[in-house]
């Protein structure tokens, strides 16, 4: 991290080239190339790693250093236990349960999906959250006859919003609780309250430009109130199973922060668990099927994008361009901690909302983290992790592209034949993005500056 | 060629601008559950068949790729589902059709042909390599009736090689 670890490498980069140099042009390139979209980011991510390892810029050693194990952990926990968990029909369970105790009214629907969407993400990841809602929700909407794109839209905001209440919600969280060693309650204690003031104004202005112009039959409704929820839960063992894990595991992260425990090992544990519950007491070569199965469905190609982020911005930070960089923001803000914590809120906002969030969140930790000792050490700089966190989470609503959430429910909206206009999205979500950030910025005021 | 003996060539088509009320009568009429759709110039456009049709009376967050898995909690739907197939009735065999279904060459090895009926169902098409236009279809039937002749040949031989052999 300091200057005078890279000593030692400096003079082994090929062609004797200056290693900040080579490290800086592979982030630019394969930040360029990320932004681009032409080719796999996770390949791209990837590529760039090992070109740096190869170029002599780190070395193998170095490069596993700067892989953030927790986060990689965590990711990897956590979607195993969801895919575990979906195969219990529990997310259907709940949409109808929620549509059936509206009676089946369109304008409730749109606030009970909405909820429910933010809920599970705050506590999931919020691609699987889409991906399970997104279906019943289209099947509910056509059984009421009514359009489904306020539904996506709204489903949309929410898993972004709800997302980042918690540690585990949304990517930047766990980035961001993972370096600077944040637990579940702070990320609840500190955005919750602002969590629900969004969420909350984001309803009301759904409702007044959707909800209540939403027209439905009662033939339509009374279809609607005849379907049996519980049919839908398809294994309730492994309901009981999966939710109680859950909740150990949460338990795990509110409990265990305490005791120096830190979340990947929670959530691999949890993992573990689940694994074990669900295959217990089957034969052995069942065992495997099921195991591999659970291992299988994690999204391997997230996982090979963080391993590869990390060591590309290890990269320059180890050569020594972040705290280059870090030292230029300073003099930029002059040190002030208002200054910066509203840059870092805006800026990561409109860049989320265009780019993808994780490159710049995995470049703005260290980076932030270099200009901690002269903005007054840890605890004066906690306001910028809060900003950085809001700015990145929320700013991935303001287009169709700006959280893989979106474009999870822009695929599934395609296949149903309904498809989500980049343009028509933008001119709506961009508007509601700036007021829910905002919101966050008076709330940060209020709350860290005052 | 490989597969053609086993080919019934008068095959019954529909056009893809027939609505689906008459394809479904035609089909009714011929006694077959599933027709090739073909152009003017007889090339082969797509595949009609009762599975497809009820394949489109379920609601698209079923048939979608990761939709619903199971739909046992929608309960008294029936009417609704007929319903459905009131409205289908009235587009064209284009809207409902297969477009991506498995056809066979002339050159495809019997072999091959064996494995494609029984992993993807009988009748399958023909159709020409270069300009795509229906020659006949292959159906389980047409196999095994191929397959049947060919082993008529076979015995046929063993039966002269030895009468050669004890003569």
């Amino acid at each position: 991290m300091t200057s005078s670890d890279a000593v030692h490498h400096v003079s082994s980069v090929i062609f004797g080239l200056d290693p900040m140099v080579v490290a800086t042009s592979v982030l630019v390139i394969a930040y360029g190339f990320i932004i681009s979209e032409k080719i796999n980011s996770a390949v791209i991510a990837l590529l760039g790693a090992c070109t740096l390892i190869l170029t002599g810029v780190l070395n193998q050693h170095l490069a596993v250093q700067g892989i953030d194990f927790n986060t990689i952990f965590l990711l990897i926990g956590m979607m195993v236990i969801v895919n575990i968990t979906k195969r219990c029909g529990i997310f259907q369970f709940v949409a109808i349960y929620a549509a059936k105790m509206v009676r089946g009214n369109p304008r409730s629907l749109l606030v009970m999906l909405s909820l429910i969407t933010a809920v599970f993400s705050a506590l999931l990841d919020n691609v699987t959250t889409v991906l399970l809602i997104v279906p019943i929700t289209l099947l509910l909407t056509e059984q009421l006859k009514i359009p489904a794109y306020p539904f996506l839209f709204a489903l949309i905001f929410a898993s972004n919003v709800g997302g980042t209440a918690t540690l585990i919600g949304d990517p930047p969280n766990i980035l961001i609780g993972s370096a600077v060693g944040l637990g579940f309650l702070d990320f609840v204690i500190n955005l919750g309250p602002v969590v629900i003031i969004n969420l909350v104004v984001l309803l009301v202005l759904f409702d007044l430009i959707w909800g209540r112009n939403f027209k439905t039959s009662m033939k339509a409704r009374a279809h609607l109130l005849r379907y049996d929820p519980y049919q839908a839960l398809t294994d309730i063992p492994l309901l009981c199973k999966s939710m109680f894990t859950l909740f150990m595991v949460i338990m795990g992260f509110v409990v265990g922060h305490g005791y120096g425990i830190e979340a990947g090992t929670v959530a691999l544990a949890g993992a573990a668990f689940l694994m074990l519950l669900d295959v217990y007491k089957l034969p052995s070569e069942k065992q495997g099927h099921q195991v591999q199965e659970s291992l299988a469905e994690v999204e391997w190609e997230t996982i090979f994008f963080f391993m590869g982020l990390f060591i590309l911005v290890y990269g320059v930070d180890y050569t020594g361009l972040l705290q280059i960089l870090a030292e230029e923001t300073l003099n930029l803000t002059g040190g002030d901690l208002l200054i910066s914590g509203m840059t870092i809120l805006w800026s990561s906002a409109i860049l989320s909302a265009i780019v993808n969030n994780i490159p710049f969140v995995a470049t703005m930790i260290p980076l932030i983290e270099a200009m901690g000792p002269e903005m007054g050490g840890e605890k004066a700089i906690m306001p910028l992790w809060w900003a950085l966190s809001l700015g990145a989470c929320l700013g991935g609503n303001g287009s169709l592209i700006g959280a893989s959430a979106n474009v999870m429910v822009a695929s599934f909206a395609e296949r149903a034949g309904q498809r989500i206009q980049f343009m028509k999205f933008l001119l709506m979500a961009f508007p509601f993005m700036i007021l829910t950030v905002a919101i966050s910025t008076v709330y940060v005021w209020f709350v860290y500056y005052l | 060629m490989p597969c053609d003996s086993a080919m019934v060539t008068n095959v019954y088509t529909v056009r893809p601008d027939m609505n689906v009320a008459d394809a479904l009568e035609y089909l009714q009429t011929h006694n077959i559950r599933s027709a090739p759709v073909v152009d003017e110039e007889n090339r082969m456009v797509g595949l009609f068949c009762l599975s497809v049709l009820l394949k489109n009376l379920l609601p698209v967050s079923v048939t979608m790729e990761e939709g619903l898995q199971k739909l046992n909690f929608l309960i008294g739907a029936g009417p609704g589902i007929a319903k459905r197939l009131r409205k289908v009735k009235f587009q064209t065999v284009a809207d409902v059709m297969r477009t991506d279904a498995v056809v066979l060459h002339v050159s495809t090895p019997i072999w091959e042909v064996l494995r494609l009926v029984v992993k993807y169902g009988s009748p399958l098409p023909v159709v020409d390599e270069k300009d795509n236009k229906l020659l006949g279809i292959i159906s389980e039937q047409s196999c095994l009736d191929d397959l049947h002749n060919i082993l008529k040949e076979v015995e046929e031989e063993e039966r002269l090689e030895q009468q050669t052999q004890t003569s």
